[in-house]
């Protein structure tokens, strides 16, 4: 099991603490870091110092962001060497198709929409931490 | 091609064509009058000419007959002297007569006078000559063929009369030669022009057609040239008085003339003229009229190149103004004059303006209608994210009291809990199905070949997969094809099979039927659920309407005004039939302008049919 932290980048603190909430029920041990806007996000990630970042197991990303949306941080992510590999699932509360398409495009690895039902949520949640945290396999950290 | 070399073409070849035509006519009676005036001409000097001839022979022949009988000239023998004095008053008197002869009982020639003619006789008799013969035969006076005269050595006439003695017999004969260049100028006719071939010309020929006299050309008559061949001659030489054309083979011309036999010697009078001399003054009329129909042609042509310039001109310039309009630049307008080419530059711009100001009216309200529908787009995107994440949070909060706190609340608190969640639920639903109906007006259309059967088949599948508890007796008739979009023809199935679904939920035994209707390309979809009273049809496919309480069925009303667009944005069109408790019979069509079946009365609907069944679940 991969012991590095989730990275959660979510504004809206409601969500947060559902999100969390379904990940203590899934038995997820990682630890959850939360950048609550696109910036703050990118700052942990590419310290502007040229210090390591953070390099989380995931990165859950919200689209609808403020300052810096969801598809800046991911268009940004993919084009820096240091995150260009890290896996992102867009997190979101959208079923448009063109939000869709763009996070393809901009290289998510996965899309998920947030049901509004939560025993639904929790469900997408606890399989998400499954999969990411212990099933899937990372690259080595650099 | 321009107005301005049309217009002058066209006047030039209608001129042409006019005056080539009334030329052809005029020059067609023209021709005949020519001719027949110059055939008249020629009739009547002919007439002349023989009249001419024939009054000098017969006036040469009695002078020669009178004289015969006279004193002295029978008996020249023995004194001359009579008959040369003779002789010498017939030289005097006549014009025609060149000399005079004495001939003896057996041909020999007694007495020429005049004595200096040229040289010495060829031949002291001539009583080989036909014409001495026929004196002695007949006794009478007898004009002779051409023949070379004894006495000239030239080709000569002879005009002889029989001597006699006292007893009656014939002793000899008188003679008379001809002075033959005298009879070409008898002819009433004066040649025109340098040549006398040019012109109209008399001739006579002999018995046999060889020429005695000929205006035109004396070296014939020395050459004694025979003339028989000329069709005229042979006519005339026939007895036959006539004119007309005809072609001499001797002078190898094409003749116009007149001839006609001469009484008494019976030689040929032919009075012609060389068919082209005859029609020149046609030849003059032609060139005359073509050179007039040209220079016509020519200045019509002129003026027709500066009226269609003229006409021309504000044309050009509307169609310039018009290409400039054309190719983008719409506050060009049209220079506007007098006349009707003029007002329609006027009108031109005053369309142009009109023109001008619908468009700047259309940009306008295209200018807002787009405005409109970015911020429409924005709200739908805005409502499906912002306007979920509260429900979210409503759901997710209220179900965690429940598990954080559900042993120590009240029933009835859980149970306001689950409405509170439940109804967060539903809306988002709603918001689900907005959005939806939303998008199903701002895609775009792509129409193909949709297989209903099988997209029903797959639905009602789901449908069963959701709710596997009911038992519905679905019945979808194979091969159901039609033109449409395939998403939108799936949501609008999708719907109106979730509607049946739906509304059989508390009927008995229910059924399901999709059919194609009596109609080509209408499709029926008919359940025998809990209907609707036909009094509210109207307000069916409205979004929001809802026709049953939520406690009895739920959904948000937007279905049926989703299923709607999805139709009317094909062009096709959805009826609905219905009776509350008998169930509901959706008629539709993908394809536009199609005339739907007849509207089904709610006690005519059948129970939608199942046998054979094809019962799912």
């Amino acid at each position: 099991m991969n012991e590095d932290p989730v990275l959660l980048i979510e504004d809206n603190p409601d969500d947060v603490l559902l999100t969390k909430r379904a990940f203590a029920k899934a038995n997820l041990v990682n630890e959850v870091i939360v950048a609550e806007d696109g910036a703050d996000a990118l700052e942990r990630l590419l310290p502007a110092d040229g210090t390591p970042g953070v390099v989380p197991v995931v990165i859950l990303l919200d689209l609808n962001l403020p300052i810096i949306d969801g598809h800046e941080v991911l268009r940004r992510l993919r084009a820096d060497p240091r995150t260009r590999l890290l896996p992102i699932v867009v997190l979101t509360t959208s079923a448009e198709e063109r939000d869709l398409v763009e996070a393809y495009e901009h290289g998510a690895n996965s899309y998920v929409r947030k049901p509004v039902d939560f025993i639904e949520f929790l469900e997408a949640a606890k399989t998400l931490g499954l999969y990411w945290a212990l099933l899937n396999r990372c690259l080595p950290h650099p | 091609m321009s107005l301005s070399v049309k217009l002058p073409l066209l006047i030039g070849i209608a001129v042409a064509i006019t005056s080539i035509s009334a030329g052809a006519l005029i020059l067609r009676e023209a021709r005949g009058t020519v001719i027949d005036e110059s055939l008249r001409t020629a009739t009547a000097r002919a007439q002349t000419y023989a009249a001419a001839v024939s009054a000098h022979l017969s006036d040469t022949a009695l002078s020669l007959e009178a004289t015969a009988a006279g004193p002295g000239v029978a008996g020249y023998a023995a004194d001359a002297a009579p008959a040369e004095a003779a002789a010498q008053v017939l030289l005097t008197k006549s014009d025609v007569l060149e000399y005079v002869m004495v001939i003896g009982p057996d041909g020999t020639i007694g007495m020429v006078a005049p004595r200096d003619l040229d040289g010495p006789l060829t031949t002291p008799s001539v009583s080989h000559e036909a014409w001495y013969r026929e004196v002695l035969d007949r006794g009478d006076t007898v004009v002779s063929n051409l023949h070379i005269s004894a006495a000239t050595h030239r080709p000569s006439v002879v005009i002889a009369t029989p001597l006699r003695d006292p007893s009656g017999a014939v002793t000899g004969a008188w003679v008379g030669g001809l002075r033959l260049q005298a009879f070409s100028r008898f002819a009433p006719v004066v040649a025109r022009g340098a040549s006398p071939e040019e012109g109209a010309i008399g001739m006579l020929t002999d018995r046999r057609g060889l020429i005695i006299a000929h205006q035109g050309n004396p070296a014939f008559v020395v050459n004694q040239t025979d003339f028989s061949a000329v069709p005229a001659v042979r006519s005339a030489l026939a007895g036959q008085t006539d004119a007309g054309q005809w072609f001499n083979p001797v002078e190898r011309s094409s003749k116009l003339g007149a001839y006609l036999p001469l009484p008494g010697p019976g030689w040929a009078v032919v009075v012609a003229t060389p068919r082209d001399v005859a029609l020149a003054p046609l030849d003059r009329l032609i060139t005359a009229s073509v050179v007039l129909s040209l220079g016509v042609a020519v200045v019509l042509c002129g003026i027709g190149a500066v009226l269609g310039r003229r006409l021309a001109r504000p044309l050009r310039r509307l169609t310039t103004a018009t290409a400039l309009v054309a190719a983008g630049q719409p506050h060009v307008r049209a220079a506007v004059d007098d006349g009707e080419v003029g007002e329609l530059a006027a009108r031109f711009n005053e369309m142009l303006d009109a023109l001008a100001q619908n468009e700047g009216a259309l940009k306008q309200r295209a200018d807002a209608l787009a405005a409109a529908n970015a911020e429409l787009d924005a709200f739908a995107y805005s409502v499906s994210h912002d306007l979920r994440a509260p429900l979210r949070a409503i759901d997710g909060f209220g179900q965690l009291l429940i598990e954080d706190q559900g042993d120590s609340l009240p029933p009835e608190a859980l149970e306001h809990l689950g409405r509170m969640r439940a109804a967060a639920q539903r809306m988002s639903h709603l918001i689900d199905d907005l959005l939806a109906l939303s998008r199903i007006a701002k895609v775009d259309l792509r129409r193909n070949t949709v297989d209903l059967s099988a997209l029903a088949e797959t639905i009602v599948a789901e449908l069963q997969v959701g709710d596997p508890e009911r038992d519905v007796s679905v019945d979808i008739a194979a091969g159901l094809t039609t033109g449409a979009d395939p998403i939108m023809a799936e949501v609008a199935l999708r719907n109106l099979l979730g509607n049946a679904w739906k509304f059989t939920e508390h009927t008995e035994d229910p059924h399901i039927t999709v059919s194609a209707s009596t109609v080509p390309d209408w499709f029926v979809v008919a359940d025998d659920g809990a209907g609707f009273d036909m009094a509210l049809a109207g307000h069916l496919f409205e979004p929001f309407r809802r026709l049953h309480s939520t406690a009895s069925f739920a959904g948000t009303g937007i279905g049926l005004a989703t299923v709607r667009r999805v139709l009317l944005r094909h062009g096709g069109q959805i009826r609905a039939d219905a009776a509350p408790g008998r169930g509901a019979w959706f008629t539709f069509t993908f394809s536009s302008g199609a005339e739907g079946p007849a509207a089904t009365l709610p006690h005519e609907l059948p129970r939608p049919v199942s046998e054979p069944a094809r019962t799912t679940g």
